[in-house]
């Protein structure tokens, strides 16, 4: 069973107001499936304690001199 | 292939040697300006490295600069050499096309920062260069020309700064710029046998530069020496009030920081399993990037294996963060101008646009984790060296996002996992040449390290370099 149907993308496109036909869905389908995915296949207690990167912190250059994961660049 | 020559032809001396006939004042900007130009004209119509050749406008520069060192005013290595741009930084009155048709007629009313930058360093635009369509990986039609792998035309530059590579390689410019998201400079860099640098994110200006992805994209430098890289990221980098996600670390002259030729003796390299045991990983690549490992050794580096578990999924994790600010970006233009897309950057667009917030949220956090994994592996080490990618440059036709092709599926998923860690932790990470496979292919070593640490990998990538001769190869043209 795919992991993301023609239909599924189909609604999603309707959703994102993307006009989308089926082929295009299909492929969708299969790409964002296979994402989606290799995506699930890291382990959740890993990911259990890791907070989402921020996106547009502007890097701070005192926290370079020891970068640490609580102050790296993008998180 | 030509062999090493005592003294290369104009077009592929490095910006270092030009630069010195340029200050003695035994070789004039405008011929050089002329030489570059008259290579284009021969030979870029079977490369493709060029959207737009700027040839009045730079020999209007090569003049001012000719002048300009005549009257004593010589303003320092970069005065007088031809720079061409990837088509995504915005010049003042020529078209940044983004390699697209839905960008045909877009023409800046404003020069990007970095082109000022250029200019106020004496560079000569030569002009703006091709890519895969808005820096996306995986084009199939490019509506300027296909781009060319200059040591066999029938493989590709990669991508997504294709001409830059191009250009370089084939002593069509004497350093690019390219952009890297999540490879684009050091997978062409390695593709195409040069030295290119991904900077450390923020450290590079992103005003008026095309984006694909806000949290990811950096603009650095392409060219034929270790030496060149840091003198044209001197000139680029620093502080931009137009771009709040500049970083105001100061910044040194790289060129000129004595470290450069410090050798590798005592510096700890890290070797990521996940990269150089990995399946998919080709035997030419791996026996490469092991001997030059062995020649850093050599000269006093010391080197152990570390892990980097979640890295194999990286792909995923930058399909799924990157490819989704794309498709932000994209989102109007797609819904009212798709047909203009090529058929595989609008597929790939398309996926992105439809994944779910949890998993954009849940990518953020394995993002987040692969920065962790890379952080504490740097705790201990000095730098981590892993291939560039894990294969020579495939050819045209294998090259695409079509299914099966280089830009698709499970072989993309394999190339991201070597470029994409480095991009989703905001870390800077250099290619440099490190063999040819026995086709006659470059291949490229990665060189990683943590925020800010440019010189530290100038300095590693200059042992190297200085140790072989890789450099000093060039395609037979």
């Amino acid at each position: 069973m795919p992991y993301l149907t023609k239909q599924q993308a189909l609604q999603l496109a309707q959703i994102a107001g993307i006009p989308m036909d089926d082929q295009r869905a299909e492929l969708a389908a299969a790409r964002l499936g296979a994402a989606l995915q290799a995506l699930d296949q890291i382990p959740a207690d890993a990911l259990a304690s890791a907070e989402p990167a921020l996106t547009f912190a502007p890097i701070d250059p005192a926290a370079h001199q020891t970068p640490t994961h609580q102050d790296a660049p993008n998180d | 292939m030509t062999n090493p020559p005592s003294t290369p032809p104009l077009h592929y001396l490095s910006i270092t040697q030009t630069a010195a006939l340029i200050r003695a004042r035994e070789l004039s900007p405008v011929d050089l300006a002329h030489a570059y130009l008259d290579r284009i004209t021969a030979l870029d119509g079977a490369l493709g490295a060029y959207i737009t050749v700027m040839r009045d406008q730079s020999l209007t520069q090569a003049r001012r600069a000719e002048t300009e060192i005549q009257s004593g005013n010589y303003k320092g290595a970069l005065h007088g050499i031809p720079i061409a741009v990837k088509d995504i930084i915005d010049a003042k009155g020529v078209l940044t096309s983004a390699g697209s048709r839905v960008l045909a007629d877009n023409i800046p009313a404003e020069d990007s920062t970095i082109i000022e930058r250029l200019d106020s360093a004496g560079a000569i635009l030569l002009g703006k260069l091709n890519l895969s369509e808005f820096a996306i990986g995986g084009t199939i039609d490019h509506p300027y020309g296909t781009p060319r792998n200059p040591w066999n035309p029938d493989h590709t530059a990669g991508g997504s700064s294709s001409g830059s590579g191009v250009a370089v390689a084939g002593g069509l410019c004497a350093a690019a710029l390219g952009s890297d998201t999540g490879g684009s400079i050091r997978g062409p860099s390695a593709f195409c046998g040069i030295v290119g640098l991904r900077p450390t994110y923020g450290r590079v200006t992103r005003h008026r530069v095309i984006p694909m992805c806000w949290s990811m994209d950096t603009v650095g430098p392409m060219t034929r020496s270790v030496a060149d890289c840091a003198l044209v990221l001197s000139a680029i980098a620093g502080a931009d009030p137009r771009d709040p996600t500049s970083s105001a670390m100061p910044v040194p002259d790289y060129a000129a920081d004595p470290a450069l030729e410090r050798g590798a003796r005592g510096l700890r390299i890290g070797l990521p399993t996940e990269m150089l045991d990995f399946d998919g990983l080709n035997h030419e690549v791996r026996q490469s990037v092991t001997r030059a490992v062995s020649v850093l050794e050599e000269h006093g580096a010391s080197a152990d294996e570390v892990s980097l578990p979640t890295s194999a999924s990286s792909g995923a994790v930058f399909l799924t963060t990157a490819d989704v600010d794309a498709a932000a970006y994209h989102s109007d233009w797609l819904k009212t101008r798709g047909d203009l897309y090529d058929w595989s950057t609008r597929a790939r667009l398309e996926s992105a646009a439809l994944t779910p917030a949890s998993a954009y949220i849940r990518a953020q956090r394995a993002r987040a984790l692969i920065a962790s994994e890379l952080h504490a592996a740097l705790d201990t080490h000095d730098a981590l060296i892993l291939p560039s990618g894990p294969v020579p440059a495939p050819t045209i036709a294998a090259s695409t996002g079509r299914p099966g092709g280089y830009y698709q599926g499970s072989l993309d998923m394999a190339r991201r996992r070597y470029t994409s860690p480095a991009a989703l932790a905001g870390m800077p990470a250099i290619s440099v040449p490190c063999g040819f496979s026995q086709s006659g292919l470059p291949i490229g070593m990665q060189i990683i390290g943590k925020p800010f640490t440019e010189p530290l990998l100038f300095r590693l990538a200059r042992a190297y370099e200085r140790a072989t001769d890789w450099n000093e190869q060039h395609p037979d043209m």
